[in-house]
């Protein structure tokens, strides 16, 4: 059973780099479907208030409130027709999606990029984090992804951003030096839950190949514009270690001694290792979070780096 | 240019809605720190932009490479101009509420059908929300009991009652995320 969800070919893989046990439990927690997380936009209301308002109307949640976010146990009709969704009182996404977010430190003045940014999720995490103050360009380059980009920073009462549609690639063309930077990098997607990734067991090695070169080239575009002492937050909801810890690995080297790893302070996940892929790396590389899909999260990959010089 | 200033008449066309939404002048003090700028899209859009914004219009137009990277929206979008007339857009809902001095609040019945976009009929002894006092077709915010922003309506005047006539309201999120945005 669990075998048909992803090919041979990348289950052996995963073995290779994760290990029997783990890959076992990946192919187990993927095939699980995931409680609806609720994270209350801070710029309108509180978790409390939130949640009393949403009981008067029969919606129950579970004890426990992970990053402060609420999980939804019940729902008497569905939660995105309440008035709080309508008014943009709260997003609905996986508790990894507010990682990334949260790992920037911007000032009211900062000015922040978020360069691949539909359906813009975390772009609206981030304008909270920002207070709905400073500058935020959210990029994004399929046209047709822009709608819910808007649709998403109108609902949640944003007021702090532009919309560029764009490659993330040209966006040093805008000739804007940047305090922080976040690329939730296009990518194969092989840590997102069955229910959300349909063509799972489709992907083959080539899309890893295409992706973590694009990431890698945004990367290095990013990097150009990003101002000294300056942070930048990369992630992927991939399993797969080139668009993760040796996508970073190869960045540092390519970028030595301009980068420093910072560590990210959350209790899930691992350390990122590549022990099991070559014998020389950078060991910053443990900074970095390697987190494997379970309860309310997906597969995801996260680095946070600080240009230190140029 | 995709990016424009606005002319005379588009300030005065823009100011007279948001003052009569405000209820107040304090779209000029809101200008003291903020400029108006016009993009054009689909439609001509309106959006406020923080005066020192303005730097980054300017280098997205004028550099080379630039043109690969253009800005679709401003900070804050007002509405737009259809026909020469311009149109409050539900993005100003949450700033506007902002500075609202006449708030209108539904009850949670009135509230519920107006985010379905109906109309709602004030009786007349309703109107302690102290509807009288605005002209026929004066633009209104409208809140839920619970003091969040639902949208904007239009006052009329009937012979027994006071109609809110709904111009837009939230619901339009979950009715059309795909074709209004
Ligand atoms: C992982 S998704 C981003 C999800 C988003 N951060 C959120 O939390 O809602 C990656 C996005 O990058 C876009 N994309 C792909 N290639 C790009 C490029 N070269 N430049 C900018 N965006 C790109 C994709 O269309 C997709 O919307």
């Amino acid at each position: 059973m669990a075998e048909q969800i992803i090919s041979r070919e990348f289950k052996n893989r995963w073995i290779n780099f994760y290990g029997k046990n783990v890959t076992e439990r990946i192919l187990r927690e993927l095939e699980q479907s995931d409680p609806r997380i609720i994270s209350p936009n801070a710029l309108y209301t509180t978790r409390r208030q939130l949640q009393e308002s949403l009981e008067s109307q029969g919606f129950r949640f579970a004890p426990e409130t992970p990053f402060n976010c609420l999980i939804l146990e019940f729902e008497p009709f569905n939660i995105v027709a309440t008035s709080e969704y309508l008014s943009g009182l709260f997003t609905i996404q996986a508790l990894t999606s507010l990682i990334p977010p949260k790992c920037l430190n911007p000032s009211s003045e900062s000015v922040v990029a978020d360069l691949a940014a539909s359906p813009g999720i975390k772009t609206c995490l981030l304008a909270e984090v920002m207070e709905n103050t400073g500058t935020l360009f959210a990029i994004e380059k399929a046209k047709k992804r822009i709608p819910a980009l808007k649709s998403n920073i109108a609902r949640m009462g944003i007021y702090n951003t532009f919309i560029l549609n764009c490659d993330a690639r040209s966006f040093p063309g805008l000739n804007v030096k940047v305090d922080h930077i976040m690329l939730d990098a296009p990518c194969t997607g092989t840590g997102l839950k069955l229910k959300k990734n349909k063509r799972l067991e489709r992907r083959i090695l080539n899309d890893v190949t295409r992706q973590s070169l694009i990431q890698r080239e945004i990367l290095d575009e990013a990097w150009k514009q990003l101002k000294i002492d300056g942070t930048i937050v990369y992630s992927t909801c991939s399993l797969e270690p080139e668009e993760g810890e040796v996508q970073i690995n190869n960045f540092l080297a390519r970028h030595e001694k301009q980068v420093q790893v910072l560590p990210i302070n959350i209790n899930i996940g691992n350390p990122g290792n590549l022990t099991r892929w070559t014998k020389v790396y950078d060991s910053q590389i443990s900074n970095t979070r390697r987190i494997f899909p379970d309860q309310g999260m997906d597969g995801f990959f996260i680095a946070l780096m600080k240009k230190v010089r140029e | 240019m995709q990016i424009t200033k606005l002319t005379d008449e588009e300030i005065v066309a823009v100011s007279t809605v948001i003052n009569e939404i405000l209820k107040s002048d304090d779209l000029s003090q809101i200008l003291d720190t903020h400029s108006l700028i016009k993009i054009i899209n689909r439609r001509d859009e309106i959006y406020l932009i923080k005066n020192s914004d303005s730097l980054y219009l300017s280098s997205s137009i004028t550099s080379d490479r630039g043109k690969n990277c253009k800005i679709l929206t401003g900070k804050i979008k007002l509405g737009f101009f259809i026909r020469g007339k311009f149109k409050i857009g539900i993005e100003s809902l949450r700033f506007l509420a902002n500075y609202c001095q006449n708030p209108i609040f539904l009850s949670p019945r009135q509230a519920e059908r107006f985010i379905y976009s109906k109309d709602i009929n004030l009786k007349l002894d309703d109107t302690k929300k102290g509807l009288e006092k605005y002209s026929d077709g004066s633009m209104v915010l409208v809140f839920n009991k619970k003091g969040i922003p639902i949208g904007y309506a239009k006052i009329l005047h009937k012979q027994d009652y006071i109609q809110l006539k709904n111009i837009i309201d939230i619901g339009i999120y979950l009715r059309s995320e795909k074709t209004a945005f």
